[in-house]
């Protein structure tokens, strides 16, 4: 019995792998770390702002995991706002505002549209997988000043294939 | 040999699925600047008595010329542009106004001895008070009434547009 229980232990750990993110790894059997926030900058009243996903102001998601794995990436209640105080500054996302990159698989990244999500797969050679979220900030001509913000959840399991 | 099976089968428990799902978040951030005031009938461009045939210029630093208040982001670049109008209209009657290239003046301050003079016809960018946000922007202009020009009060709109420039 105390056989069994060290190797689920060592499962978790290789699934799991190292890395010393910013912020606390959720436990689970995969992990996936806001690395970068989504940043508009400075918005201009009546101007929509946009972020392509292969900016270095878009979002940016670190994942670890098994490699050769299949899995599955979703934007869970993905924000039709942004809020400041009691304000709102409406935010839109195109079917090609995300994007998926592996290490091994060169630099080409794979874009996919964030309100459906996708289906991806580790490499045979690399644990890791950056997601990428660009977007539009959508200010009105009358549009209160201040800084806005919202949170974006990127939700990630294998599919088991 | 039964040691392997035991493992594989808790491998196959462990294996995660929809239900194990791990979430990561971030946030979508921007800064919205203050939006843009232009202030209306600060002070009118005011060419008082006006002669037949005698044309009257008022320079931007005089105390008759027009002036308008703006009032933005502090520091933040901005681009103004105005629609000027080639007569001032009294009924039926036009006496032609004209603008020269100095007769506009612009200053992130309350004081015109500082402006800087640009063309009306072309507009200026500028920016606005590091501390207030505010600018300040001044007109100037002629008139040219005909020797037979008809008496009355004659009048027109001058529109100042300003926009960020996001700079």
């Amino acid at each position: 019995m105390k056989r069994c229980v060290a190797a689920v232990l060592l499962f978790g750990a290789l699934l799991s792998g190292g890395g010393a993110p910013a912020q606390a790894p959720p436990p689970g059997p995969s992990t996936v770390w806001g690395q970068r926030d989504l940043r508009f900058q400075t918005v201009i009243p009546g101007l929509p702002t946009s972020v392509d996903w292969s900016s270095n102001k878009a979002g940016q998601w670190l994942l670890r995991g098994q490699r050769g794995a299949e899995i599955q990436l979703d934007f869970i209640n993905l924000p039709s706002s942004l809020q400041s105080g009691g304000n709102n500054l409406p935010v839109s996302f195109s079917v090609t505002d995300a994007a998926w990159r592996t290490p091994g698989g060169g630099t080409a990244a794979t874009v996919f549209d964030p309100s459906t999500g996708v289906t991806a797969r580790f490499s045979n050679r690399s644990n890791l997988m950056w997601v990428k979220l660009g977007g539009t900030a959508n200010p009105t001509s009358g549009q209160a000043g201040g800084d806005y913000s919202a949170d974006v959840d990127l939700d990630v399991y294998y599919t088991g294939n | 040999m039964k040691k392997l099976a035991v493992l594989a089968v808790i491998a196959a428990m462990v294996l995660p699925t929809a239900a194990f799902a791990v979430t990561g978040t971030i946030q979508a951030t921007a800064n919205v600047l203050t939006p843009l005031s232009v202030s209306t009938d600060l002070r009118a461009l005011d060419f008082g008595d006006v002669f037949p045939g005698v044309n009257k210029s008022i320079a931007f630093g005089d105390a008759t010329s027009g002036k308008w208040q703006i009032i933005g982001a502090t520091s933040a670049e901005v681009q103004m542009s105005f629609t000027l109008p080639l007569n001032l209209i009294n009924g039926v009657n036009t006496m032609p106004i004209s603008f020269s290239a100095t007769d506009a003046a612009y200053f992130d301050a309350d004081a015109v001895g500082s402006a800087v003079a640009f063309d009306p016809s072309a507009g200026s960018t500028d920016n606005l008070n590091g501390g207030t946000g505010e600018g300040f922007v001044w007109l100037g202009g002629t008139v040219a009434p005909a020797a037979n020009q008809v008496a009355g009060a004659y009048a027109a709109t001058v529109s100042l547009d300003v926009v960020y420039t996001g700079n």
